[in-house]
């Protein structure tokens, strides 16, 4: 405990940012939502750039149709807007924050602190999730007593609250999912590009497996009986983190972890190859075949040259 | 006391340093010796808990150092590559460091500052090299530990900062008893400040005495050899780097001075006489030996 004092004490400038800029963030996501109920500006405009955004990301494509979509299409907006911005604004800064304290040479000073490394971890984890989670149910609740506002003075029905506290938890636990995987790739490869493709890698690899049905991410999970696949991704959080405990256990940080082994290296090379062919291949659906392999094989190999060469063990 | 056994570290396979045995008592300075790649800054982050050894142990009065904040918190590193987050100013970091050891003495840092001449608002970003290095020498200081261990702690110091760093070592070390172990290339000064010295070469240690020892293992002479003495029986006969032969030379013979004399005699060397020596030719002699061995 006193560990973690001190480290938070060390982070009190981060910590006072932060604060500043989730209560911009918050009294931002308010406004728009007491500006949207008090009428200050026109609905029609409003549900016309919502179909406009939908129909850019491809979200819900059975709301294109205006016609009866405002009571489906404006809560999980709004929503949507709130958990992103929140999550885009504490990602930014928790990558900031980890790359002045984390690179090759500032995670050596660290050491030389009397702290468990444990702890140095676990101060990470807790300024993640306190990043996140805290205004995300700042924002749930403020957003509940708007819509109960709505509800009292109008015949307009909102969410049900179940659905939006569902949205906020789940918010918290994706987050934890990508934060968890990057300090687990922090931890096995002890240098900042490392991370980072070995980060990109496993994520275009869990996007693959998303796309063969699992459905790991933000569709089709705003129900509260979608119970089993929130637990499946809570868990996969959960393992994550022991992982990263281990691996901060077993290893210190002195050369290149991972990427140190050379079969681990070309392994992953050869998995990068894959994922870059996967994504390339038929992306311009309206060439011709041959023509589509040519741009997804010189893709690959351009890219994993590129990664290769970065990421190389000496002695490769 | 301080003790390095049978430590081992690499880096990607490749080790770094092998075999090392070092033992420091408290209120002792210890200097160590190497060539760029030695495995110096290995040994030390290692002996600053950093690294993990991969094999041996390092033990401050008995306990392990990594991973362990209790002997930590009485062990102090002072880095070659000075990383500070330049936010901070001078009196910032201070407050950084107090947050973490209980031991720190603002006063003492305060003072250090004065006596060094750097100015406690300027920002760390805006400090020159040698000001950084001033500046994380006081750090340590201030913590008030049981050990020091330095990675060529002057670096790019001017000579009065040299001169106020050694009086400020030697103050502690006589007060505090701090035990001390520090790399450098400044050979003059290891030789000044230290009670005992570790020379490496490719990670290996080949030669660790005190500083005494040293001047009495190795002797400088003046002398004229005779024309027909060849390299090799120089050699055989722990004579070593002559420099001319028939003229006056100066060559150096490892061993006791009295021995030392009888070589002398044996091959015929005339009017010779003893030389002053310094610990940067004794490295140089000695690293030269190891690897005509090898």
């Amino acid at each position: 405990m006193s560990d973690l004092k001190k480290l938070f004490k060390r982070d009190r400038f981060y910590w006072g940012i932060m604060t500043v800029v989730m209560t911009l963030v918050v009294v931002y996501m308010l406004t728009n939502t007491a500006a949207l109920y008090h009428k200050l500006f026109h609905l029609e405009d409003y549900l016309e750039r919502s179909k406009y955004l939908h129909e850019l990301w491809d979200i819900r494509p059975e709301l294109r149709n205006i016609d009866g979509v405002f009571s489906d299409a404006l809560p999980y907006l709004l929503l949507e807007h709130m958990v992103t911005v929140t999550v885009i604004v504490a990602l930014i800064a928790q990558a900031v924050r980890l790359l002045l304290q984390e690179t090759q040479n500032r995670t050596e000073v660290l050491r030389i602190f009397p702290v468990k490394s444990c702890n140095l971890l676990t101060c990470h984890y807790l300024s993640g999730l306190l990043t996140v989670a805290i205004p995300l149910l700042i924002q749930a609740a403020t957003i509940r007593l708007d819509i109960l506002y709505v509800e009292t003075n109008t015949e307009f029905i909102f969410l049900n609250k179940e659905q939006l506290w569902a949205y906020a938890v789940k918010a918290v636990i994706i987050f934890m999912l990508h934060y968890s995987l990057l300090i687990v790739c922090r931890k096995v490869t002890n240098h900042v590009p490392g991370t980072i493709f070995t980060f990109i890698v496993v994520e275009l690899a869990m996007q693959v497996l998303a796309g063969y049905g699992l459905d790991m991410y933000w569709d089709n999970y705003l129900a509260v009986n979608n119970i089993p696949e929130w637990v499946f991704v809570a868990a996969a959080a959960v393992v994550l983190i022991v992982l990263s405990y281990i691996a901060d256990h077993k290893k210190d940080c002195a050369g290149n972890g991972f990427y140190a082994f050379p079969i681990a290296h070309w392994v992953m090379m050869g998995i990068v190859f894959g994922e870059i062919y996967y994504i390339f291949y038929g992306v311009y659906g309206d060439i011709p075949k041959v023509l589509s392999f040519l741009v997804a094989i010189v893709s690959s190999v351009l890219i994993t040259a590129g990664v290769h060469f970065i990421t190389k063990p000496k002695g490769i | 006391m301080l003790e390095i056994k049978n430590l081992q570290k690499g880096y990607n396979h490749r080790p770094a340093i092998r075999g090392i045995d070092i033992c420091i008592h408290r209120g002792e300075i210890h200097g160590l010796i190497g060539s760029n790649g030695a495995g110096k800054t290995t040994l030390l982050k290692c002996a600053a808990g950093i690294y993990q050894p991969a094999q041996g142990t390092i033990q401050y009065d008995g306990k392990d150092i990594y991973d362990n904040p209790e002997v930590k918190a009485n062990v102090a590193y002072v880095s070659e590559q000075l990383d500070f987050i330049h936010i901070y100013s001078v009196s910032g970091i201070a407050s950084y460091y107090q947050n973490f050891y209980d031991t720190f003495s603002r006063e003492k840092f305060d003072d250090l500052v004065k006596r060094f001449g750097i100015n406690p608002k300027k920002n760390i970003g805006t400090l020159s090299k040698g000001q950084r290095s001033k500046l994380h020498f006081i750090l340590a200081i201030a913590q008030q530990p049981k050990y020091l261990i330095m990675d060529e702690p002057e670096s790019g110091m001017d000579a009065e900062g040299k001169a106020i760093f050694r009086d400020i070592l030697i103050e502690e070390v006589e007060r505090e008893q701090v035990g001390v172990l520090f790399s450098s290339h400044d050979l003059a000064d290891v030789e000044r400040m230290c009670d005992r010295v570790t020379m490496m070469e490719a990670g290996e240690v080949f030669a660790q005495k005190s500083v005494d020892e040293f001047m009495k293992s190795v002797q400088k002479w003046k002398g004229i050899l005779p024309r027909k003495t060849t390299d090799d029986q120089l050699f055989s006969m722990t004579v070593h780097a002559a420099s001319g032969i028939g003229d006056i030379s100066e060559f150096y013979t490892v061993g006791e001075r009295e021995e030392s004399e009888r070589i002398l005699k044996k091959l015929g060397i005339k009017d010779y006489s003893g030389q002053q020596i310094t610990l940067e030719e004794i490295y140089t002699l000695l690293k030269k030996i190891g690897r005509a061995e090898k």
